[in-house]
Parts: structure tokens; sequence; C-alpha cells
């Protein structure tokens, strides 16, 4: 409903006027009429615009809470998916360790490097390694395909007591650069067979490995 | 007024409630990599030191019976028999035996670590079941180093016959953590 106001004085203070029906009188200055204009569609637009402006502002106000959410949202889900892969890495290179732990033995306990007639679970011969060593670069190659499909970078039999200088080299994949290795290490009797019988001192089995990059 | 101002502190309410919430998320997750990073000495040593004492055992030393060289194993099988024998040098097993194992410690002191940890101490004994007094020929006891902080210990038994208990040889490493 829109407000009627006296179109001579402006004023709002309109009565009807019991003498004429259906005349409206303006109190201030006693125009008469039947019609007077009215403020209606005026306020109407200002309320309307006073309206729009406070849902546009909680439009904006939501759009801002819910980028704010979202941008919260995916910093939390980078956090998270860091954390997660970070885990994961760190459960490779577990499992990788266990496994070159395992291998330790197994490799030293090879028949190509093993020493056998001797009550030890695992040990390796002197003649054997050394035997391993003079082989052509093809024989060696063919031994290459076993190590890499184990992510071995270098496997080294050195005596440690008591003489340390005496080293044998397995394998070596030296040309080629890897980011970040691990070498385990474990102690194996190294044997040699003499007239008398076996004859061992003390070595230091260490199997270099590529680890996972993070 | 009174109403904007409440609505003004509710929201803050909220917004420092979800700092919080955040806050502790990043908390516990910061707790969980810690937790993983902090990892000490385990199994894999154990199974290294446990292989070193078994490499010890089997070393074979110059001392010569019938020009066959005894090992370690041999030599405390020997020297715990009471009649400790003769070997080609003038010296008898435990002799030899002292000697070969003072110097091999001797030596694992300088050069070796266990898991890329260095080991200043080390801890060699003997005993046999509850009957120690079989062991009266064997030194039963060698140290090396300041033995103190954390250590790993492996045992393994010398057998000696049918009727006689087993030679029990322990060995304990003490490592530092900085490697």
């Amino acid at each position: 409903m829109g407000t009627k106001f006296c179109p001579k004085c402006g004023s709002g203070a309109l009565v009807h006027d019991a003498s004429y029906g259906g005349i409206m009188r303006c109190k201030e200055c006693g125009y008469r009429s039947a019609l007077f204009p009215e403020k209606f569609k005026e306020k109407m637009k200002k309320a309307r615009k006073k309206t729009n402006k406070k849902g546009q502002m909680k439009i904006q106000e939501m759009a801002f809470v819910l980028v704010a959410v979202m941008f919260l949202g995916a910093l939390l889900f980078l956090f998270f998916a860091q954390f997660q892969q970070r885990m994961m890495t760190e459960q490779a290179t577990t499992i990788k360790e266990e496994r070159v732990s395992a291998m330790l033995g197994a490799i030293a306990g090879m028949p190509e490097f093993g020493c056998s007639g001797l009550d030890v679970l695992v040990c390796a011969d002197e003649a054997k390694l050394s035997a391993f060593a003079k082989l052509s670069k093809e024989s060696k190659d063919n031994y290459a395909q076993i190590w890499q499909s184990a992510s071995v970078s270098k496997i080294v039999i050195q005596e440690v007591y008591p003489n340390p200088a005496v080293s044998y080299q397995l394998y070596s994949d030296a040309p080629k650069s890897h980011k970040s290795t691990k070498t385990q290490s474990t102690f194996i009797p190294l044997c040699h067979s003499s007239y008398t019988g076996a004859e061992c001192s003390i070595a230091r089995i260490k199997v270099t490995v590529i680890l996972p990059e993070t | 007024m009174l109403k904007t101002h409440k609505k003004g502190q509710e929201e803050m309410v909220g917004f420092v409630l979800i700092v919080v919430i955040v806050a502790i998320m990043g908390l516990v997750f910061l707790a969980f990599s810690m937790r993983q990073s902090g990892k000490g000495i385990g199994g894999k040593e154990s199974a290294e030191m446990d292989d070193m004492l078994t490499s010890m055992v089997y070393y074979t030393t110059d001392c010569n019976f019938r020009g066959i060289n005894q090992s370690i194993n041999d030599l405390i099988k020997d020297c715990a028999s009471g009649t400790p024998r003769e070997c080609s040098t003038d010296n008898n097993s435990c002799d030899f035996l002292n000697a070969t194992l003072k110097s091999m410690l001797n030596q694992f002191m300088k050069t070796e670590s266990l898991a890329s940890m260095p080991i200043h101490a080390y801890n060699l004994s003997f005993s046999s079941g509850d009957n120690i007094q079989d062991l009266t020929s064997l030194n039963s006891e060698f140290s090396m180093g300041n033995q103190t902080g954390n250590s790993f210990s492996t045992s393994k038994e010398v057998f000696r016959g049918s009727n006689k208990k087993p030679v029990i040889v322990k060995l304990r490493c003490w490592y530092s953590k900085e490697g």
C-alpha cells in the first residue's frame, strides 16, 4: 500500500471529508479531492533496492565462505596426500630393506659363491669368489639381470678379520648414478679349502640397493 | 545494535572453532609423522650380531692339532674340557683362544659397526648351563671399551658331546646412535 499525499502542500495528513462522500481533504491546507497521488512506487523501489543489496551481500558472504572452506579443504587434502605419499615411500623402503636383509644370506649361499661341506648355514668360498671375479664380462652380464631385477647396484664381500684388505666385488653398476641408495651388510664366514679341511676368516657381505625415489 | 554485536560475536566464535579444529588436525598429523621417524635398533641388527658371533665361532685360528688348524669352536671345546691341548707353537688351546678373541674384538672395535652405528664396547662371556665349574680353564669373560648406553646381545651354544652341557658363548655390544 502506498502513502497518499497532498499535491498542493505535500502533506500526508489527509482525512475523509464527511460532507462529501468519497472526497478526501488535506488537514494542512484544506485541499479537497477524490484522487490524491501516492508515494507508493518510490518507496517500493527504494525498499526493493535495499533488499536486493542485502541479498547480494549475503550471497557474496556465502560465496566467500564457500571459497574459504574449499581452499581449506584443498590444503588439508594436499597435506594428507603428501603425508600418505611419504608413508607409502617409507613402507616401500622398509620392504626393500627387509628383502635385502633376506637377500644377504641368499647371495652368500648361492652355489656360485657358497661353500659346501661345512656345518654352517651360510658361508662364502674364497676360491669360488676368485673364480667369479675372473669371469668374462658376458658371463657376468648373465647375473646382472638377477641383480637388476632386485634393484641391487653393488655386491661386495670384504674380509674384516684378520686381513681387511681382501675384497671381492661381485657386481657393480657404477656407471649409473642413483639418487638414493642404501647399503646393508652382515657377517659371514669366508672359507677356503685346504688339505687339512676348511679354514675360515670373518667377512662382511655388503649389498647396495637403489631405494624408491621420494 | 545489540543484535548485530551478538551476530558478530557468534561468527567470531565459529571462526575460532574452525581454527582450533584445523590446528588439532595438524598436531595429530605431526605426531603421527614424528612417531614414524623415531625408529630404533631392531630385528635386522640383532640378526647381524647373530651372524657376527657365528662367523667368530667358525674362524680358523693358527692353533694346530695333528696338522689341522682349529676353529674358535674347537678351541672352546678343548679349553672347556679342563685339559687343554698344546698347539704346535708351545701355547695351549686356552692361550690361543684368549689371544685370538682379544685380537678379534680389538679389530672389531676399530673398524666394525652394527647397522651403521659404531660399537664402542664389547663383552664376550662363556657359561655352561648351571655348571660354571666346568669352565675353569676357560677365561670366562672378555671386555673391551666403555660399557654404557644401548646394547644388544646374542648367544650361541658350542656342543661338547652327549654327556656334557654345551658352552654358551654370549656376545654383547654397546652401540652409539650417532652413526
